[in-house]
């Protein structure tokens, strides 16, 4: 983490540049110098040495040289001057002689760390628990496939072996022996102001830093009710200037002007009380406010919710703590930890964190905010990594409830699921029969309607013929009454 | 780009600021000359009741005498017992400058700030208390609430002053921290940053941080202190719980942080007391945000310029005058040197319509 280090500072540069070439005259350089008496110029013994080696050579014929050496000689200084600026402009806390200073206390340390990986991104730094591959690290940013490198830059594929919730410490298995565990023992929490180095496989510690707040609680978000309490002017009870929309205080239709007098059996004095009462509760947690609305006393029950999510708004302050940063995915909620400024990242959680004499106090557990980096203290990883070393809380054993619950229903639906399959099989080849005889019965009643439509054509034609020759009757016969008659009347004469 | 540091009171809705022209002027003040500071404090200081009570040169480590000369020149400490000495004064030093830094909070704000005298006055950064007269709770070390009054600011300098109520009768006394000099130190110096970042936290009180000077100039100091909103306005000390600055913005890089250099506070001193407007701080300001890296509007602040000119969610900007926009970075160019009421045009594109819209700047 060397921040500062060798950037280029155009300005700086720039300032160097102008002192030199606008002030000839003054003491600022043997530039300056060769600009008023080129030929007797010369550099000094150190200005050559300072210039790569360059060496000086005052002989009266080798003034051109001698120039050439002593322009190189002054730009050599003139770099050193403007890295000096920038050194001088840079010097930060981080900087390469104070993690020089403190390398001695990680030498004994990084050895029994790893780097753990998931596919191209390290999600982490282990610390080595034991001989047969056993890595303690930070769960949240674990996903699979997760890989071990350690110290000396053998990698391998690790499954997680446990998972301590409460701490977010997970133990990895890899399949190794003969690895130099570290011991780890109990230490005191590091106090306030008491500065620190976290630890990686790396010679050089990853960052140092100072204890911003001791060891406490980290609780989840505030609880929010969604009111803007003032004091009451005379008498106990904090009046509501403000209900926002949308918190639990607008959902249980608390209004402005009202007076909370309790919040459950706690009375509410002022404003301050009613921040420090709420300020014991955790969101989700459920509470009766006693309101005095006019004349009326109301009591309201209300569900406390998490500030974070009622306001998505929020992002001035989410925005700001992101800035320069990559922060882990689980930030509150750890039965204790102490909040330290070493700035670290997401990824290098899990590294063991020391103190000056060099003693590991804690475990970096999670970059929770802009300017905080929490660590466990040894008294919440020792019970954890125990925990963990039991095997009580791998996977399998720590869901051993809901696996057994599943195996039973399992067998209970194998149960119901025997006869049945039989059952389907009797319908399936029963349908299949059906089917066979559908398909002949369509295929028949196919034909006859093939049938059906040639005999009716037939009928039809015949129907046709019938009439053509019922009319060629009609017709012979009206002719023959006709030609009768004429014959009948010429033969008798009637007429 | 720099944000002022302040954070929501207690979480209630703030507009949405943008921060455009706030991360030009940054920009700007960067640009000028970096004046290293070279000689060191000198380690005589005025004899004020009550000031440095932490006098250290030499300490002693494991009976080992130990020289402390590093935390004031600006070098770098040459062994861990020097740092282990360090160490301890890190600790004391947090346990004085926590007894006189106050957590401030103002309408929806919340930030910080320090006594600077046994009657009360407090200084913070001008951000934090906006403008003289507006009334403030200040919240002591120990928990107890106070009413307070802004009195000067300089807004130009992120610099501002508030006054303790107290009743005519009222003789009680505040712990203070003693007012150091900012323009002789040098960089590197060893310094410490106090503040409520995120605001009050009840659970777990004020935070102490570490760092050192990075560069600084009459105007502003930068250091590797890390902070964020809700830190505005509280201490930056030297080892000796010395008050050298107070905080005023971040960097967008976690190691480069700026403060208001106490010497402002020390100059203007009177102005500050009598309640003074000794520049204004507000700056020329449009009333949208841009999706990240386009020319689309992704918020647009209620009643602000943007909305004024009817500007609406999702709409792209294309020209803004004759500049094209393609990004946040070319509205930042496009209105660079537009003035407070100075109207623009905004040429933007709605579905299939191009409209032409007239947006009056304003000022925040």
């Amino acid at each position: 983490m060397k921040v500062y280090e060798s950037r280029p500072n155009l300005f700086l540069m720039t300032l160097a540049l102008a002192s030199v070439v606008l002030l000839p005259a003054s003491s600022s350089g043997a530039l300056g110098k060769i600009l008023q008496e080129p030929a007797k110029s010369s550099g000094t013994q150190e200005d050559a040495e300072k210039g790569n080696g360059a060496t000086v050579d005052n002989g009266d014929e080798a003034t051109s040289e001698a120039q050439a050496a002593v322009l190189t000689a002054e730009l050599g200084e003139l770099a050193r001057f403007v890295r000096r600026m920038g050194r001088l402009r840079n010097s930060s806390r981080l900087d390469e002689p104070i993690l020089d200073l403190v390398k001695p206390l990680a030498t004994p340390i990084s050895p029994h760390t790893a780097r753990i990986w998931s596919d191209k991104d390290q999600v982490g730094v282990g610390i080595v628990v034991g001989e047969n591959g056993q890595i303690l690290t930070s769960a949240s940013e674990l996903k699979n496939p997760i890989e071990c490198q350690l110290a000396d830059g053998r990698r391998f594929p690790a499954v997680v072996s446990g998972i301590h919730e409460v701490t977010n410490l997970a133990l990895l298995k890899i399949d190794v022996t003969g690895l130099q565990p570290l011991e780890l023992t109990e230490t005191p929490s590091p106090d306030r102001g008491a500065w620190l180095v976290s630890v990686s496989p790396d010679s050089t510690p990853i960052s140092i830093g100072v204890v911003g707040v001791p060891e406490r609680k980290i609780g989840t978000n505030e609880a929010f009710v969604g009111i803007l309490p003032v004091d009451v002017e005379d008498g106990h009870g904090a009046r509501i200037t403000q209900v926002t929309a949308n918190s639990p205080a607008d959902a249980a239709d608390l209004m402005v002007n009202d007076i909370v007098t309790y919040i459950d059996d706690v009375e509410i004095i002022d404003a301050a009380t009613l921040w420090s009462t709420l300020a014991d509760h955790e969101p989700g947690d459920r509470v009766e406010l006693t309101i005095k609305r006019g004349d009326g006393i109301l009591k309201i029950g209300l569900e406390l919710a998490d500030r974070t999510k009622v306001l998505g708004d929020f992002e001035d302050m989410n925005q700001q703590d992101r800035m320069g940063s990559t922060l882990s995915r689980r930030r509150s909620k750890f039965p204790l930890a102490f909040q330290h400024d070493s700035g670290l990242s997401a990824g290098q959680m899990g590294s063991p964190v020391l103190d000056l004499d060099g003693k590991v106090v804690g475990i970096n557990i999670s970059r929770s905010g802009r300017v905080s980096s929490l660590a466990l203290p040894m008294k919440i990883v020792l019970p954890a990594l125990e925990a963990l070393k039991s095997g009580s809380l791998a996977p399998a054993a720590l869901n051993h409830t809901r696996i057994e619950a599943i195996t039973v229903e399992l067998k209970e639906l194998s149960v119901e699921l025997a006869p049945l399959g039989s059952k389907l099989q009797e319908v399936e080849s029963t349908l299949a029969v059906e089917k066979a005889r559908q398909e002949e019965l369509k295929r028949i009643d196919d034909d006859l309607n093939q049938r059906l439509e040639a005999v009716t054509a037939r009928t039809d034609e015949l129907e046709k013929s019938m009439k053509e020759l019922q009319q060629q009757v009609a017709d012979l016969s009206r002719r023959t009454r006709r030609l009768e008659s004429e014959k009948l009347l010429l033969e008798t004469g009637a007429r | 780009m720099a944000f002022p540091v302040r954070s929501d009171f207690r979480g209630w809705k703030k507009p949405r600021i943008l921060h455009l022209l706030a991360g030009a002027c940054l920009v700007f003040c960067w640009s000028n000359p970096l004046i290293t500071f070279a000689q060191p404090i000198t380690g005589e200081q005025e004899d004020g009741a009550g000031t440095r009570p932490v006098a250290v040169a030499k300490a002693e480590v494991a009976g080992e005498a130990v020289s402390l000369d590093f935390l004031d020149t600006g070098e770098e400490p040459t062994s861990l017992a020097q740092l282990r000495a360090m160490q301890k004064i890190n600790r004391d030093v947090a346990e004085q400058v926590f007894r006189a830094t106050v957590n401030i909070q103002m309408g929806n704000s919340q930030g910080t700030g320090v006594i600077v005298s046994d009657d009360g006055y407090i200084l913070t950064a001008a951000h934090v208390i906006g403008k003289p007269k507006n009334k403030a709770t200040v919240v002591l070390f120990d928990g107890t609430e106070l009413k307070a009054t802004a009195l000067g600011v300089n807004g130009r300098l992120d610099s501002g002053m508030l006054k303790i109520d107290l009743a005519e009768d009222d003789d009680r006394t505040f712990p203070w921290l003693d007012m150091a000099e900012s323009s002789t130190l040098p960089s590197g110096k060893w310094v410490m940053a106090v503040g409520h970042p995120g605001g009050l936290d009840p659970r777990r009180g004020m935070v102490v941080r570490v760092g050192r000077l990075l560069a600084g100039n009459a105007q502003l100091m930068r250091t590797d202190c890390t902070l964020v909103g809700g830190d505005s306005g509280g201490p930056l000390v030297d080892m000796h719980a010395g008050l050298i600055g107070i905080h005023s913005r971040i960097g967008s890089n976690l190691w480069e942080n700026i403060h208001v250099p106490i010497d402002v506070f020390s100059a203007e001193w009177d102005q500050l007391v009598a309640g003074k407007v000794i520049s204004d701080s507000k700056s020329p300001y449009l009333g949208f945000s841009v999706v990240e890296e386009t020319n689309e509007v992704e918020s647009v602040v209620n009643n602000g310029p943007a909305a004024k000119a009817g500007i609406e969610k999702g709409d792209r900007i294309i020209r803004i005058d004759a500049t094209e926009i393609n990004d946040k970075s070319d509205i930042g160019r496009a209105t660079r040197r537009v003035k407070i009421d100075q109207t623009i045009k905004l040429t933007i594109q709605r579905g299939e319509k191009e409209l032409v819209l007239d947006l009056k700047v304003e000022g925040k």
